[in-house]
């Protein structure tokens, strides 16, 4: 710096002195060198061309002597001529011109300065002296001016000549006179004053220009040296006395302003002049300036200190951080060597940060007020000094070895009276005062920091609190709205339904409203109708009835036939209009049927009675038989009997001319043997009438319809008859049959249900049956003998019996009862399900052909019972064609007549419950195997329970079982050479496999297993209910499948289509014993796609994961094609297909890849990673197939 | 949202607010579009009120005013795309989160399991991986560890990262060990952590038995047979129909009599598999597979 500094100073200054002096330097060298050599060299031939005019001056006086002195003398005297050739001419002088000439070229010859003479016009002897260009110059020049000079500097030889040639003027007479006469003149008319040549002096100058410049060149030495020797001369006085002394004060200010230590001293100064002067002054400024720069500095110090705390704390938040940067920076800005701080939190001093402490922060224990030395600076809130360490107090300790501190201070930093920290702070020497005084003046600045540091950590605990609060708010906020979603979906759905429910409320209402005022006024009009219908007719019947009688008399035989036959109109039309109306009341349903007692005798006579007149009268045979075995009584609607009874006679004696009409009643049970059946009532009308054809035996009972149109006719009628019979036998759950045989009769078979009548306290009240529209209360009859209702024991199965034929049902109670099993009775389907609903019923022993209701129906209602519909039910019935019949809801049927040991079975089968499972127990422990028969009892399953392998193969060959439970540690032969012993044997299909066992499985052993099954339970606390819940699965599959398939459940179905599809009854030939690798960590599929894979001829070895892939790459050397799992832990399909392609053997093996990611990009991952090919999950065999065919 | 705002302050009136909505909504519609079209996922079956409010903050974060700007940025930004996923499937996870579910697991559950040789347990949506951590621990502490393979999965690339490396990042606290207490919890929770540069990380032994894997509910199949699948706070974000095909993969990919595990406030009640699945705990939201027919 200095030495720059001195440069530029010396630049400007000097600069600005010493150009001018430099510049006139130059200036006068430069005149020397240029101006004064041109000034030389003019003189110089100045002085040549005088000394040239001199010579010829000389020359001419020389000439003009000899012209006059001798030449015209000798000339004037003597025979001697002149002339220019006279050498060797005793009598020829020279010319004047001539002894010039001659002279001249002596004189050259001798380097004296001669004189040139010529001129254009010369004298034939020197005409061959050629002009140069200078002589021609100088001619043109001087010709006319004879007085002028003509000079020119020129080379010759190499030398610097002044060439002057002066005019050669002819001044005198006697010469002009010779030139113009001369002989060989070459002019001769010249004058006085003409110039007759050049006369040419050839100065050389060379020397003269040589000794000037010379000359010139010592001068200018000279004068350079002088000047600048002057120059250097002043520049160093003015060095010493001026610029030495300005350049130190000037480095003094520099050195203040660059405050450069080495050069803010006093300057020393010893003269008194100006810069003497300066100087002082300079030296005054300079004492006042570091007066004030260490009070400046004392000054930036603290601040600088304090500017460091600032900084520390803004850019470090954390706590503990900023403690160990504001500790260490204090430590070393006051020169400290140990430190340690504290703040305070809840009357506890926490230690935050230490210095070159040799405890780690965390062995340091917090203190209480007061408690040590720290402590009770906190209660005293005073500054504490140690300026005597005791010597075994602590010592510093660094690599080179230890000290002990020489004092220390504890300084509380405190606001408001508040203690917020502590800063111990330890010296190797003295405390500085300058540390006191820091830390009192940055106290504030401390206590305010630290303020704000616990103040900005609350604020990130609660910043960090409430972001996590929102966050989770946020999360819930969008349970919630999930939830409300989900709500107001319900909540729109149920409004949805409840204005469909509405809609369909109304409409009911409506219907309902319609229905009951049509129905109102259906009676109504009933009602009235009859009335209005009967009232009439009644007054008609009357009074031609009376007519007819004729008591007075008074009419005559043709009035009285009119008036019997208005009788009679009036008697059929009212029988019409009953019937109608009893039609109608069927239809509408509004016929009541009131059960009771029936006399049979009472009922006979009363037939007798209407009839027989009749018949009498058509002279008719009419017959009444009963059946001997008819009981006196039982019940029925005897006014609808009588109806149809009377209908059916008077159809039979209305339709027969001559014969006979029969009535047999008769108590028939269907068939005969010891199996039951319903019990009938038969009333057969038989007559000898007119008979029936085979084709109108429907259409009879069709209301208003006879068998034609005619018969009414001839018989009268209105032929609703029939049509009402039918709907009554009907609804007394009876029916009426026909046999005709045209032109010889008929017989109409009235079928009704037998009712035994019994005691009517038993008697349930009977109400309304609706027939055809709903079924309220139903009717529940008392059984036909005591059963067990009364008497339920809830340890006995209970079997229901429905069954009309009342000896079958109690051979069927007897038979229950001899199976330990209670039983309950009903006659009919209505009663029956009345107790289904009652009683815990465990199976139902149900007849086919039952009043009212039949057993397909009951079955129906059974099933469609949520209650219900799981009980057993098994059909009985007399019916022929029962086995082909296809009754939905029940589970077996038998045909009577049944023998015992079939009822026997029937019964045994209620207890036992169909579709309980046959399963093979296979375990050696007594007590595991006592477990699991108890388990299992509870089922529908039937146990066996072997306890070694040899046993359990002998049982599979000798029965079908639906599973095996099988544990796998058996004596001699264990679990899994029972299953390969097993299967290894022809013609024996092993059933579906569940291991069972305590063992803790390997890798190994599942592989082992994997062949046969994939259903393996370990023991432990809730293996009891898994096993349980596997078997119910399994139930539950077979159920459903009709043929129980061998071998293993399939496993979760990550494979679609079916395998038989491809390759049908061929194995393909492409396959056949070529190996594949298969690597999945998935069991389950591994084992049902390599079985597949095998069906097709396949070799196929498994690896569960990447690494096993690669040691069975390894270990098999034919292996042609790898399907590689994507997904699989630890080693990836990815990194394991890498690592296969990186061994130069596996560079080109095939790979497939299968992978669960249906992503685009996937594809391109698995092909990049080294697979050939690709198959997504889940994997269609036929496609897999189709690929590995391309591949192989 | 701003919109929302707006209409709150009724600054703008009725029909600048519908035409705006309207306009937003075809922007949602155009955004998943082109989402799905370019990247592959479709969105459209996560509910719209959350996607709306996610996409909102996306235009924040990038700076753009309508959510429409959104998609030039996704079709030209490689950055973009890969971006967005994540951010539009971060999911918040915790340790131990609903006790009740991981008692019942432990105490009714797990003795269950302990009967198959082997275990696969899928966790869906592991998210920073806080679930499976749980599951893991839970696991050692029944004793079940051993022969259990923990398979966790999500969607988004970058939280599967964070969780593979089985560093929490958040440090426990005192409502994770209160949660893990109520969830039957034996010991500490810090027992199963080492403390590292102020993070806790998961016991290597731990962690060697859970694999995390990038997997799609609604796009990918099935690829594990599972005998515990444990999904939650997932399916909040779907629709019913999404809902029910998640469900349906997650009911296939069970063994028969396997359990499923959904979130606290998730429910099957709108759900057809509610009458599939058998119920167990509903509190806990614990349901079995009963069926064998996959559906």
């Amino acid at each position: 710096m200095s030495v720059n500094n001195n440069i530029n100073f010396f630049e400007k200054l000097s600069t600005r002195l010493f150009t001018p002096l430099v510049v006139i330097f130059i200036f006068v060298i430069i005149i020397l060198i240029v101006y004064v050599p041109s000034v030389t060299q003019k003189h110089t031939i100045k002085a040549a061309i005088s000394t040239a005019d001199n010579t010829v001056r000389q020359y001419k006086n020389i000439r003009s002597y000899y012209t006059k002195n001798v030449i015209e003398k000798v000339l004037s005297t003597s025979d001697v001529t002149t002339n220019y050739d006279h050498e060797g001419e005793d009598k020829v002088i020279p010319l004047p011109a001539t002894f010039i000439h001659e002279i001249s070229e002596d004189f050259t010859k001798q380097g004296i300065i001669a004189i040139k003479l010529y001129s254009p016009y010369p004298f034939p002897n020197r005409k061959n002296r050629a002009l140069d260009s200078f002589a021609n110059d100088a001619w043109s020049a001087l010709n006319n001016n004879g007085d002028k000079i003509f000079s020119q500097v020129d080379t010759i030889n190499g030398k610097q000549v002044v060439r002057v040639a002066i005019a050669d003027t002819m001044t005198q007479q006697a010469c002009v006179n010779c030139h113009n006469t001369h002989p060989n003149t070459p002019k001769n008319d010249w004058q006085l004053t003409d110039v007759r040549g050049i006369l040419e002096v050839q100065v050389p100058i060379e020397e003269q220009l040589m000794d000037a410049s010379t000359l010139n060149g010592e001068i200018t030495l000279i004068v350079i040296t002088s000047v600048s020797s002057t120059v250097v001369l002043l520049f160093m006085m003015f060095k010493r006395l001026v610029s030495r002394r300005l350049k130190s004060v000037h480095d003094a200010l520099q050195g203040i302003a660059s405050r450069d230590e080495s050069l803010s001293q006093s300057l020393i100064e010893t003269k008194k002049d100006e810069i003497g002067q300066l100087a002082q002054g300079y030296n005054r400024m300079l004492q006042s300036i570091n007066d004030n720069s260490s009070k400046v500095q004392g000054r930036e110090w603290l601040d600088s200190g304090i500017a460091e705390i600032n900084s520390i704390i803004q850019h470090f938040q954390d706590k503990s951080q900023v403690s160990n940067k504001l500790l260490s920076h204090l430590v070393r800005f006051l020169d400290g060597h140990l430190g340690a701080l504290y703040w305070q939190e809840e009357d506890r001093l926490i230690p935050y940060a230490t210095f070159a402490l040799e405890k780690q922060l965390t062995k340091l224990n917090a203190i209480k007020l007061g408690e040590g030395l720290v402590g009770q600076v906190a209660l005293d809130k005073k500054i504490m000094r140690i300026t005597t360490v005791p010597q075994d107090y602590y010592e510093i300790s660094s690599s080179f070895g230890e000290v002990k501190p020489q004092s220390f201070i504890i300084f509380p930093i405190i606001y408001n009276d508040k203690v917020i920290a502590i800063i111990e702070l330890a010296w190797l020497e003295e405390t500085p005062d300058k540390a006191v005084k820091f830390l009192e003046t940055a106290s504030e600045v401390l206590a305010i920091s630290f303020i704000n540091i616990n103040q900005n950590e609350k604020v990130l605990t609660m910043l960090k609190e409430s972001q996590v609060q929102s966050e989770e708010l946020q999360t819930q906020q969008e349970e919630l709205r999930v939830t409300n979603e989900a709500l107001s979906y319900k909540t729109q759905a149920i409004k949805k339904q409840q204005t469909i429910l509405e809609h369909a409320n109304q409409e009911m209402e409506k219907k309902a409203t319609a229905l009951e005022e049509a129905s109102k006024y259906k009676n109504e009009f009933l009602a009235n109708m009859s009335h209005e219908l009967r009232t009439p007719l009644n007054s008609l019947l009357i009074l031609s009835r009376s007519l007819a009688q004729n008591d007075d008399n008074n009419l005559s035989d043709d009035e009285v036939e009119s008036a019997v036959v208005i009788q009679e109109s009036g008697r059929s039309l009212l029988e019409l209009i009953n019937e109608i109306l009893d039609l109608s009341k069927v239809e509408a349903g509004q016929m009541k049927v009131i059960a009771d007692t029936l006399v049979i005798d009472d009922f006979v006579s009363m037939l007798e009675r209407r009839f027989t007149h009749m018949a009498e009268d058509k002279k008719i045979i009419f017959t009444i038989t009963l059946a001997d075995n008819l009981p006196d009584l039982f019940i029925i609607d005897g006014a609808k009997l009588n109806q149809i009874i009377t209908n059916l006679l008077s159809n039979a004696l209305k339709f027969t001319e001559q014969g006979e009409v029969k009535l047999d009643i008769s108590y028939k049970q269907e068939q005969a043997g010891e199996s039951t059946s319903n019990q009938q009532l038969y009333f057969c009308v038989t007559d000898t009438g007119i008979g029936i054809p085979e084709d109108k035996y429907h259409e009879i009972f069709g209301a208003f319809q006879q068998v034609d149109g005619t018969t009414s006719r001839t018989y009268g009628g209105t032929g609703l008859g029939l049509s009402i019979a039918l709907s009554f036998a009907k609804l007394l759950n009876g029916d009426i049959t026909v046999e005709s045989e045209v032109g010889k009769g008929s017989q109409f078979t009235l079928r009704l249900p037998y009712i035994p009548a019994m005691d009517m306290s038993e008697q349930v009240e009977s109400t309304e049956l609706i027939s055809n529209n709903t079924k309220q209360n139903l009717v529940c009859l008392p059984p036909p003998f005591e059963d067990d209702r009364n008497r339920l024991d809830p340890t006995k199965k209970l079997i229901l019996i429905v069954e009309d034929d009342v000896p079958f049902a109690r051979i069927v109670f007897h038979a229950c009862h001899q199976q330990h099993c209670q039983a309950i009775v009903a006659t009919d389907g209505e009663s029956g399900l009345v107790l289904a609903n009652q009683y815990p019923v465990d199976g139902i022993v149900l007849d086919y052909m039952l009043p009212k209701l039949d057993g397909g129906e009951v079955a129906k209602y059974i099933r469609s019972n949520q209650k219900l519909k799981h009980i057993q039910i098994h059909l009985v019935s007399a019916l022929d064609n029962i086995d082909t019949m296809d009754i939905a809801g029940i589970n077996d049927k038998s045909t009577k007549p049944i023998a015992h040991h079939r009822l026997i079975e029937i019964v045994e089968s209620f207890s036992k419950e169909k579709n309980s499972l046959n399963i093979l127990i296979i375990e050696n422990d007594k007590n595991a195997l006592y477990a699991m028969n108890k388990l299992l009892a509870k089922e529908n399953v039937t146990a066996s329970g072997v306890d070694n392998a040899h046993e359990a193969l002998t049982l599979l060959k000798e029965n079908t079982y639906d599973a095996i439970i099988l544990d796998l540690d058996l004596p001699e032969v264990s679990g899994f050479e029972f299953l390969e012993l097993a299967s290894s044997i022809p013609d024996l299909t092993l059933p579906t496999v569940f291991i069972y066992s305590g063992r803790d499985m390997s890798e190994d052993d599942l592989l082992r297993l994997a062949p046969f099954t994939g259903n393996v339970i370990v023991k432990s606390a809730r293996s009891p209910e898994r096993l349980l819940d596997e078997i119910h699965l399994f139930a539950n599959q077979v159920a459903n499948i009709p043929t129980i398939g061998a071998g293993i459940l399939s496993a979760n179905n990550q494979l679609s289509a079916t395998t038989d599809t491809c390759s049908g009854n061929h194995p393909n030939v492409d396959f056949v014993n070529r190996t594949i690798l298969l690597v999945d960590d998935d069991m389950r599929n591994t084992f049902a796609l390599a079985k597949v894979l095998r069906k097709e001829k396949l070799k196929v070895i498994i690896a569960s994961s990447g690494q096993q892939c690669l040691d069975m790459l390894e270990e098999h050397s034919d292996i042609e094609l790898i399907l590689m799992d994507i997904m699989m832990p630890t080693m990836d399909g990815y990194e394991a297909m890498n690592k296969i392609r990186e061994q130069e053997a596996f560079k080109d093996i095939t790979i497939i890849a299968v992978t669960a990611n249906a992503m685009q990009g996937d594809k391109e991952k698995c092909l990049t990673a080294g697979a050939n090919d690709y198959m997504s999950k889940p994997v269609d065999i036929g496609q897999l197939l189709t690929m590995m065919k391309l591949w192989l | 949202m701003v919109i929302n705002l707006a209409k709150e302050l009724s600054i703008l009136d009725e029909q600048q607010i519908t035409e705006e909505l309207r306009t937003e909504n075809i922007e949602i519609d155009l955004l998943i579009s082109a989402i799905k079209a370019k990247i592959g996922y479709d969105l459209s079956g996560y509910a719209r009120a959350s996607i709306k409010r996610r996409f909102g903050q996306l235009a924040i974060d990038e700076n753009v005013k309508y959510i429409g700007e959104l998609i030039p940025k996704l079709l030209h930004s490689h950055q973009c795309q890969s971006n967005f996923i994540n951010r539009l499937t971060v999911n918040v996870s915790a340790l131990f989160r609903h006790p009740i579910s991981f008692l019942s697991l432990r105490e009714t559950i797990l003795p269950y399991l302990a009967s198959f040789p082997r275990r696969d347990i899928w966790i869906a949506g592991c998210a920073t991986g806080e679930e499976a951590y749980s599951m893991a621990i839970l696991l050692e502490e029944v004793g079940l560890l051993n022969n259990t393979q923990i398979h966790a999965t999500d969607i988004n690339t970058d939280v599967l990262k964070q969780a593979q490396t089985g560093v929490l990042t958040k440090g426990l606290n005192k409502e994770d060990a209160a949660r893990y207490q109520a969830s039957g919890g034996t010991l500490s929770l810090s027992h199963y952590f080492s403390t590292a540069y102020n993070k806790q990380k998961l016991s290597q032994h731990l962690l060697d038995h859970i694999s995390f894997s990038h997997h799609n509910v609604l796009q990918d199949k099935v690829f594990c047979s599972a005998q515990l699948v444990m999904c939650r706070n997932v399916m909040i974000y779907f629709d019913l129909n999404t809902q029910n095909s998640a469900l349906s993969l997650f009911h296939n990919s069970l063994v028969q009599n396997g359990y499923l595990v959904i979130g606290e406030k998730e429910s099957l009640l709108n759900s057809p598999f509610n009458n599939v699945l058998k119920t167990i705990n509903e509190p806990a939201k614990i349901y079995q597979r009963k069926s064998i027919e996959n559906v």
